[in-house]
């Protein structure tokens, strides 16, 4: 026997309950003065054994109904296991029965006292009889009893695959609807799609409406995973989920090589041996849903640069293509569209073998280019072949056109010159100004900057300065304004509200304020130590630590290509946290003082440089690598309250909003990939799949948040506004490939796994007839507990009952 | 000093003071009254006629009948008298028991002797009373003068429920100081040894008295309506008590009752004793006064 819920067998110390009730009331006496003593003794024996034995048999029943709740609450289950143990508990019973027997006889009890004893115990015993003698055989059909069926319903894109006998997955769902349907009414399924998890938050009895749901059901998600899946299905058959004894986990799938190879077998494999520790593992069929051969040519990725770019930047893009069929392709036409429209010539594959990959360019050699007139997002898309699988056919991605970056640069040490805007290398900006707008600078013609720059003096920075500001760049500045509506509040509420700021250090900081103030608010990512140099020693100077690759996203671009070259003479050094820092640290100097850290703090981000950004500290401030750190440090905190736009499948699609939006409501739209056009992109023409998304508060502004992005395609978002903002979500193109498994390897994967491949919906069934069987037993201790607590009612009764 | 009013409330004296008392049995007595005398003398009321025997006076031979049929016979005249009767008050400790917001079996009693004597006494008949547990506390002889009413409440008034009943050897040894026959009332729960007290009953009847057994019970006793564990203590002997779970004893104690109720009814119809059961929950004028109905019907 095992148990479904087994942790609900410590109900069973409920059958305390009475007798403790029986002896709390026993010691709760009160004392009454009473006359007719002489008729409270019971002087005739037979009397006083009934009155003993129906006092007795009430406490029994009375144990006995939280027993037998607690053991059905739990899902006791016959397995057909032969067990000591088992004729333990029928000897118990039966001794009980002839307790009763004797107890009956000796008090001479009518004969309704013997019938209603027997219909007390006949339910209760002839469970426990099934439990010792149910062998665990019997003829076992689909529909014959209640089962509790989970359904792994492959929707990867693979099975989208349309040749003359159609989808894949539309004949999965058929065999799935077919099996749905001769359920027994009272099953519970619970529908697995892979990927995407389960279909329900718990299993659903009503079968018509899981049948409405499969036909609903779509496919064209990002690549199955088996154990994923089965992890699920694990999940599902632990204690308490599922309603019934008999288990079936049916698996509908194509049977891809890359998702049931030989590398995914051994993750599989320790699923369900878990699964099958269980007393009572279901039993598990492979339901193969299309065969044979299928060609298919997939554009994999698009590289284009991420930086961000301004309105009449010229954006490049290339686009890997991988032919998985099992011949040569030539001449393969490649589309370049934006936003839904082809752009720009035409471009082509010459020639791909079989399984090779290459990069799509355009008729000249080159990457398909193109620059936007308008701030905003926008989505470009590489288009190669129609073939049969339209999923993968294209690849999108969605790119965010900046309009002018607003940065103010509050100066700690200004020259006049530089905040009249001209520059005459005295201001502690004047190199920095440089190197985020390098074009107005330098006055170079046609081209335009990112970011616009304004600088101020430390004394003029306030709320209002920094009200458009993306970033603050705080430049040496010694300190702020504290108590209300001083400098330290302003910076304080603009970090909180979302802002970035960029710190760099020189001789004007007030290290003790800095300490005293900004370190409890969070808006330097460490306390500061002191100023270090080298004075005096054979290299007078530090360099930025370059041996490592950086992996901050920010300086991604300096590993292996550039490096941070300057000569750095004096730095601030940190006060370290080893053991769980609050900020993380991007970059060290030679000495292994920390150089750049950054911290989070709310929906914030702070940076701090822990040297000049001008040429007070350091040597060598003109060396190429400067504009780029500065640009992608400016970027990057700008940026990072961006929420990210290009996902992959599963990743949420977040998206801010000012804070008077919050209440209001998005639309987010789903178009498949082939469904992009020039009409889908602004929300026009065909109406995609619609959420209507409320925008909550989240701090100091709005925040939707939208989790099911399982499926690849386009997600356009409708803000309050009217205007639209576009996610991409694109998945591991490693689902393109559709080559099958070979009819051995299923063979294997079914003697590997110990499970049984089936074709059709017959050969299911026809593999049913030997398996054990489970016998539930909790609705009959139902009915027990049913009469049992009828059987304490008339009992009771009849005990106070005025004896004529 | 103790009224009838302490006992008899203004409703209750007014619905019992028209009432007939008439015993069933003609008694005695030296008054006359409305009661018939069983002895036959001279009086204004012809009862039947008798022949002649020896000893008969002369003069009450009924000459017409002579010389009309050759023979004997003499008028024979019912006497009215006087009902001579005692009121039997038990007083042992198990007649002070009286349920949640009634009054105490003894309390109950005693108005009911109130209200008999004040109505024998309005009748002019005589009245006494003999309140007694295990032995006899007090004797007020049977009278029917000024007063008399007021002694006897002053005696109920004294008298409270103690001590152990013993009823069959109460009554045997009452039993001889009743004198002539009589009227009996006894207003008892009749708990204690049942086949002594019938003993007892038959003892009375023996020597002539018509007895009427009250036999008073608090609701509670009938129908044992408690549920939670309780200590029942005796309150005659107070080291005896029972612990018991109520609602599980109820069918036993009833089953004892009903065979107590059933032997003693059983017993006083054997023994001709009039039983009449009454509960502390009636309001008695009502119960006595149905009863008395009853034994007018009889004595018609």
């Amino acid at each position: 026997m095992t148990f479904l819920n087994g942790i609900l067998l410590w109900g069973t110390a409920a059958v305390s309950i009475p007798v403790l009730i029986h002896l709390f009331n026993k010691n709760r006496y009160r004392t009454l003065q009473w006359g007719a003593m002489h008729l409270l003794d019971t002087t005739n024996k037979v009397q006083k054994r009934r009155l003993r034995l129906e006092n007795w048999f009430l406490m029994l029943l009375r144990m006995m109904i939280p027993l037998l709740l607690a053991a059905c609450l739990a899902q006791p289950q016959i397995l057909g296991t032969k067990s000591a143990w088992n004729w333990v508990i029928v000897a118990v019973f039966a001794g009980l029965a002839l307790a009763a027997i004797i107890a009956l006889t000796r008090s001479r009890a009518p004969v309704v006292a013997w019938l209603f004893c027997i219909a007390i115990f006949a339910l209760p015993g002839w469970v426990i009889w099934q439990l010792a003698t149910f062998d665990g055989k019997g003829r076992f059909q689909w529909g014959d009893r209640e089962l509790s069926v989970a359904l792994v319903m492959d929707d990867s894109y693979s099975l989208e695959y349309e040749d003359a006998s159609g989808k894949p997955f539309d004949k999965g769902r058929k065999l799935a609807l077919q099996l749905v349907g001769e359920l027994r009414k009272g099953s519970d399924v619970q529908v697995i799609r892979m990927p995407g998890g389960p279909m329900y938050s718990k299993p659903r009895t009503i079968l018509d409406n899981v049948a409405d749901d499969l036909k609903e059901m779509k496919a064209g998600y990002g690549m199955a995973d088996p154990p994923e899946a089965f992890r699920s299905v694990a999940n599902l058959m632990a204690p308490g989920k599922m309603a019934h004894g008999q288990r079936e986990v049916v698996v509908v799938t194509d049977f891809q090589k890359v998702s049931w190879g030989s590398n995914r077998v051994a993750a599989l494999n320790e699923t369900l041996k878990d699964m099958r520790m269980g007393q009572n593992p279901p039993r598990v069929t492979l339901l193969r849903a299309g065969k044979g051969e299928k060609d298919n040519l997939a554009v994999m990725s698009l590289e284009y640069p991420r930086l961000p770019l301004a309105p009449k930047q010229e954006l490049q893009v290339r686009a890997v293509l991988q032919n998985f069929s099992k011949k040569d392709r030539q001449d393969l036409p490649v589309t370049f569209r934006v936003d839904g429209q082809p752009t720009g010539p035409r471009g082509s594959v010459a020639e791909l073998g079989k399984g090779q990959k290459d990069v799509a360019v355009t008729g000249q050699g080159e990457p398909f280019k193109h620059s936007f007139e308008k701030p905003g997002t926008h989505v470009v898309e590489i288009v190669a072949d129609q073939d049969k699988l339209r999923a993968d056919n294209s690849y999108l991605a969605s790119i965010k056109v900046w309009d002018n970056v607003p940065v103010l640069v509050v100066d700690g040490e200004p020259s006049k010159e530089s905040l009249a805007g001209r520059i005459d290398f005295k201001g502690e900006s004047d190199f920095l100004r440089i190197a985020l707008q390098p074009f107005r600078e330098v006055k170079y013609p046609g081209m335009t900057d990112l970011f616009d720059v304004r600088v101020v003096a430390a004394e003029d920075y306030d709320a209002d300065a920094a009200k458009d500001a993306h970033v603050v760049v705080m430049a040496n500045v010694p300190r702020l304004t504290e108590g209300k509506g001083g400098q330290l509040e302003a910076l304080t509420d603009y970090v909180k509200q979302g802002g970035g700021v960029l710190w760099f250090m020189g001789d004007q900081v007030d290290v003790d304020w800095y300490n005293q103030h900004l370190v409890p608010m969070g808006l330097i990512p460490a306390p500061l130590k002191e100023v270090r140099n080298r004075e005096g020693e054979p290299t007078p100077y530090a360099t930025v630590d370059s041996s490592r690759p950086f992996e901050h996203a920010a300086l991604e671009m300096f590993t292996g290509r550039s490096t941070i070259t300057s000569e750095i003479h004096q730095w601030m050094t940190l006060v370290e946290q080893p053991d769980d820092p609050p900020y993380s640290e991007m970059a060290r100097l030679s000495t292994g003082d920390l150089y750049l850290v950054e911290r989070r703090m709310d929906d914030g981000r702070v940076l701090l440089c822990t040297t000049t950004c001008d040429e007070e500290w350091l040597q060598g401030i003109l060396r190429e690598y400067y504009v780029p750190l500065m640009q992608q440090l400016v970027v990057y905190l700008a940026s990072s309250v961006a929420p990210e736009r290009n996902l992959s499948s599963g990743q949420p699609v977040v998206a801010h909003f000012p804070p008077e939006e919050v209440g209001q409501e998005a639309v987010l739209a789903y178009y498949r990939p082939e469904e992009v056009d020039a009409l889908t992109v602004k929300l026009q023409g065909r109406a995609g799949e619609k959420h209507h998304l409320k925008i909550a508060a989240n701090g100091a502004r709005g925040t939707v948040r939208f989790e099911d992005t399982q499926r690849p395609g386009l997600y356009v978002l409708r803000r309050p506004d009217n205007t639209v903002e576009h996610y991409v979500v694109n998945t591991d193109r490693a689902e393109s490939d559709l080559t099958p498994l070979e009819e051995s390897e299923i063979e294997k994967l079914a003697e590997d796994l110990d499970v049984q491949v089936v074709d059709s919906l017959e050969d299911y069934k026809g593999a049913e007839n030997d398996r054990a069987s489970v016998l539930d037993i909790w609705k009959w201790l139902l009915w027990s507990v049913l009469i049992l607590c009828l059987g304490e009612l008339i009992l009771q009764q009849w005990m106070t009952r005025e004896k004529a | 000093m103790a009224h009838i009013t302490d006992y008899l409330k203004p409703g209750e004296l007014t619905s019992i003071k028209y009432l007939q008392v008439l015993a069933k049995q003609v008694v005695e007595g030296f008054i006359t009254g409305i009661h018939r005398s069983p002895q036959k003398g001279v009086s204004i009321e012809f009862a039947q006629h008798r022949e002649y025997v020896q000893g008969d006076e002369i003069r009450r031979v009924d000459w017409k009948v002579y010389a009309k049929s050759d023979r004997y016979y003499v008028r024979e005249y019912e006497e009215e008298t006087n009902l001579r009767a005692t009121l039997l008050l038990d007083s042992s400790g198990s007649m002070g028991y009286g349920g949640e917001g009634r009054i105490n079996k003894h309390t109950y009693a005693v108005r009911l002797a109130a209200a008999l004597a004040y109505l024998l006494l309005q009748q002019r008949d005589s009245v006494g009373m003999i309140s007694f547990d295990t032995k006899l506390r007090q004797y007020i002889p049977p009278r029917s003068n000024d007063g008399h009413l007021r002694r006897m409440l002053e005696a109920m008034v004294a008298s409270a429920p103690g001590n152990e009943t013993s009823l069959g050897q109460v009554f045997h040894s009452l039993a001889p100081r009743m004198g002539r026959r009589g009227l009996v009332m006894i207003l008892s729960d009749g708990f204690g040894e049942t086949p002594e007290l019938l003993k007892a009953l038959a003892h009375f009847r023996s020597a002539m008295h018509e007895v009427i057994f009250f036999h008073i019970l608090d609701p509670d006793e009938v129908e044992f309506p408690f549920r939670d564990w309780t200590r029942f203590q005796s309150l005659e002997n107070g080291s005896q008590f029972r612990k018991v779970d109520p609602l599980s004893y109820r069918a036993a104690y009833l089953e004892n009752f009903h065979r107590f109720e059933e032997e003693l009814r059983l017993g006083c119809r054997k023994n001709r004793v009039e039983l009449v059961p009454m509960r502390t929950d009636e309001p008695f004028d009502k119960a006595l006064a149905g009863y008395m109905n009853r034994r007018n019907r009889v004595a018609a």
